[in-house]
């Protein structure tokens, strides 16, 4: 390494220890080094850049570009960078909009009867696994899990399949809600979207994290549930309950990885003088064993490479020794409690237990890179 | 064919247990053998670990051969082998740095020319963002012209786990005009992951950055973040090029110069892995045999090191630690002073009953390995069309663990402190860090891998990061 680096390394170093000063004085301070040919016309510090790539992961001759048109005011330049967006973001987009998209990720969200699932597509596994492409992965979900799909988008016959595929282009003109505005904010300075997901759209932070990554990003599907309002005067109306599971997920914990569930289970009371949302209101407990098992019955679904919820007639169902039915009802339900006997038959002891009849209404199954 | 032959090859490459066993010496092995007169046919059907050996023939061709005859027909033992593969974004330059490399060194005598077209062959390898290339390189004389390249592209990360080749080293490639990207971290993740120890950076298209001062923040930021990963971030070699011009043939000081210097560093920088042969020695028992007038003969392979007759022995594992002499060695029925890796050998020792020595238990130099119960993982399960499991697995799977010869049961957990442990499922073809705990101790250190199997089937492979006395 040349003194001269040393130097500047030293100096980036006190930088980030102290206070950040006015940016004049910090210009002032490098501005005495040698202007070089074919320089911008302002000589940008680079020790201005590394601080706005913390904020701002962007590439370095964008940053430098950034600051430069900013006259050397970092918050100018973030500014600067939001708006630029717009343009070159589209530009970067449009360039890498050809290649092709393998990986990526699932994300689900449940928020009590409310549900989602999206697939969000990138080139590589290492783009994947990115915190940046998580976040947005998780707030594209939980935006879609808020959003209702118009009634107008539902091309299906009510009732017959509670979920409801979400228009991308509808979805990618959304603004991004995100799960908990709060952690956004709170979030680290490295996290790409903090100063400005709160006014972006779905369409403008993907491009933002296609400026940072400089891959190509797609959202490839998106699905989301909501439980209709109950009838009061209604009694068989059943209660819908969404369940999500993600398998390999990306951070420990989270709702984004390779595989992901979504389930809606249709519950109605076996008990005549007592209809399912009367008794979900005096017991409690009824409540959060459904839950339980939307959770059980998602992670089934995950586990195994499940097609449908049961077989509806056609071609037998020819199963190598070993494998398991891609029908639910017809596997064994190894994720509640290692059980050997059929989902079947264990959701309708289940069921006779509470006084209740539960029917899966619903799957879908996504694994990244699926061909639809 | 680079590509197509690499992929079935390596899948099938975890199939079978004794293929593990070859698995890592074999693409050393290979290469030291790889003598002009072999066909590949009866290469890769002598050789069961295909993923090394089919790629290495299929890369070599007749480039071998006219190396081989310079050296007089035989591939030096002297020269250690290393393995590098080059890590970064898309667009950052990795398969341009690869041609500059066959280039250069192919001007210097050493080795064959591969344009673009011969490295991007696996077509995977754009979208994953990795080229990992193999390099057997002359490590002691790296200026002259008997430097060497071979290159193996072995497209995806999974491989780099239950693969035969291991990397010894790694280049991280980053374009002067991008800097770092967020997606850096992964990439410094995944090598830390596969165990690669040290690094190289090429910074790439220097020729796009006017000021010298951004160069720097480049270097800056890639130490930081190789300090950051438990990297040596003040001494890993920075070199900043352009491979283009490299490959091009203009602009020697920022071209074909840099190129050296960054061979120059792999030379200097990197540390040689030990060679089977000065490893400690390891023969795992086979078999066991009372001879009379004579004492205890076990049989066995010896998978590293040498030993003679007269040194200092210790059978390990299945509850046995036991020191004892090694007073004879005998093979093809002839006596002999001294064993080494790859020999079927008898060993006769001093004072020790038939019964002492069972099968699954090893013979080692004393204290160079360790007998454990319990030991963390990268396991890889096997999808269906790979032979696998159909259905997936929760903590405290029980399978069988395979290793050398023997097998012993082992419950696999997830490490302590995975959060939702409890629901956490492994499905087929995932790759996940797990504990194992066997019933029976027996000798496994970092870097040993083994084949899960359960019910007549593989279902999956690992490779041992970390092992527990107790």
């Amino acid at each position: 390494m040349s003194a001269s680096s040393r130097f500047l390394r030293s100096a980036l170093l006190s930088l980030q220890q102290t206070p950040v000063r006015p940016a004049s004085s910090v210009a002032k301070t490098f501005s005495t080094s040698s202007t070089r040919l074919n320089s911008p016309v302002v000589k940008v510090p680079i020790n201005l850049i590394a601080e706005l790539r913390k904020q701002n992961p962007i590439s370095l001759s964008k940053a430098r570009e950034a600051l430069a048109a900013s006259n050397l005011s970092l918050s100018d330049a973030l500014e600067w960078l939001e708006k630029d967006l717009e343009a070159s973001g589209a530009k970067k987009a449009a360039k890498v909009g050809s290649r092709a998209t393998k990986e990526g990720l699932i994300a689900v969200t449940v928020m009590g009867t409310r549900a989602a699932m999206v697939e969000l597509r990138c080139e590589t596994d290492f783009v994947g696994k990115n915190e940046i492409f998580r976040t947005l992965a998780e707030n594209i979900c939980s935006t879609a899990a808020f959003l209702d799909v118009h009634p107008a988008d539902q091309q299906r016959p009510p009732a017959s399949d509670p979920l409801a595929s979400f228009p991308i282009d509808e979805l990618l003109q959304a603004p991004v809600i995100p799960l908990d505005p709060a952690a956004g904010l709170l979030s680290s300075s490295s996290s790409s979207s903090t100063s400005s997901s709160s006014h972006q759209n779905i369409t403008q932070a993907i491009t933002s994290a296609i400026t940072h990554t400089g891959e190509n990003i797609q959202l490839q599907r998106a699905v989301s549930f909501s439980s209709p309002i109950p009838d009061e005067k209604n009694n068989t109306q059943p209660f819908l309950l969404p369940g999500v599971y993600v398998h390999g997920a990306v951070k420990p914990g989270g709702n984004e990885g390779k595989v992901g569930g979504l389930i809606i289970l249709s519950t109605i009371s076996t008990n005549k003088s007592s209809p399912i949302m009367q008794r979900l209101a005096s017991t409690p407990s009824l409540s959060g064993d459904l839950q339980k098992m939307a959770r059980a019955v998602a992670r089934q679904v995950v586990g195994f490479p499940t097609r449908g919820v049961q077989h509806t007639g056609g071609q037998p169902v020819i199963l190598e020794e070993g494998e398991v039915s891609p029908y639910l009802l017809d596997q064994p339900f190894m994720m509640y409690q290692g059980e050997q006997r059929s989902v079947k038959e264990v959701l309708a002891e289940w069921a006779r237990q509470r006084e209740i009849k539960v029917d899966v209404a619903a799957i879908r199954r996504w694994s990244v890179g699926d061909e639809e | 064919m680079l590509s197509t032959r690499v992929l079935p090859a390596a899948r099938n490459a975890v199939k079978t247990a004794e293929v593990l066993r070859a698995a890592s010496p074999a693409l050393r092995a290979s290469a030291q053998l790889n003598a002009p007169a072999q066909s590949r046919s009866l290469y890769t059907a002598r050789r069961p670990s295909p993923a090394a050996a089919a790629a290495l023939t299929a890369s070599f061709g007749n480039a071998s051969r006219s190396y081989a005859a310079e050296a007089g027909g035989k591939f030096s033992r002297k020269k250690p082998h290393f393995n590098i593969g080059t890590i970064g974004h898309v667009d950052h330059g990795k398969t341009t740095l690869t041609a500059a490399i066959t280039k250069h060194l192919s001007e210097q005598g050493g080795g064959k020319f591969m344009d673009y077209s011969q490295i991007d062959k696996a077509p995977e390898e754009k979208a994953r963002g990795i080229t990992i290339s193999t390099a057997a390189a002359d490590h002691c004389i790296f200026s002259t012209s008997s430097t060497r390249l071979l290159l193996v592209i072995m497209p995806t990360s999974i491989n780099m786990i239950t693969g035969a080749a291991q990397l010894d080293g790694a280049i991280i490639v980053v374009s002067a005009t991008d800097g770092q990207m967020p997606q850096t971290r992964e990439h410094l993740l995944l090598a830390k992951q596969v165990g690669i120890k040290k690094l190289l950076v090429f910074i790439n298209k220097v020729d796009q950055v006017d000021d010298p001062e951004m160069l720097e923040l480049v270097e800056m930021e890639m130490r930081d973040l190789l300090s950051q990963y438990g990297y040596d971030g003040e001494q890993t070699p920075i070199i900043m090029g352009t491979a283009l011009a490299a490959l091009e043939g203009r602009d020697p000081e920022r071209g074909s110069k840099k190129i050296q210097e960054l061979m120059d560093a792999a030379d200097t920088w990197l540390d040689v892995p030990a060679r089977d042969l000065d490893k400690p020695f390891l023969m795992y028992v086979e078999d066991v045999f009372s001879i009379s007038g004579r004492g205890t003969v076990v049989t066995g392979k010896v998978e590293r090191g040498t030993i003679t007759k007269g040194a200092d022995v210790e059978i390990l594992g299945l509850g046995a630690k036991i020191k004892t002499t090694l007073t004879g060695i005998e093979m093809f029925h002839k006596e002999l002073d001294r064993g080494e890796a790859g020999d079927n050998m008898g060993a006769l020792l001093r004072g020790i009953k038939r019964e002492q020595v069972r099968r699954g238990q090893v013979l080692v130099a004393p204290g160079s390995i360790k007998s454990v119960k319990k030991f963390k993982a990268q396991i890889y399960v096997l999808t269906k069309d790979e032979g696998g499991r159909y259905t997936p697995f929760m903590s405290n799977y029980r399978p069988q663990l395979f290793i050398r010869t023997t097998d012993v049961t082992v419950a696999l957990t997830f490490p302590p402190g995975t959060e939702g442990a409890d629901e956490k499922l492994v499905m087929p073809g995932d790759n996940v860090e797990m504990v194992g705990e066997l019933v029976h101790d027996i000798a496994l250190e970092a870097g040993s891998r083994f084949t899960l199997r359960e019910g007549g089937k593989t279902i999956g492979t690992g490779l041992i990061s970390e092992v527990y006395e107790k």
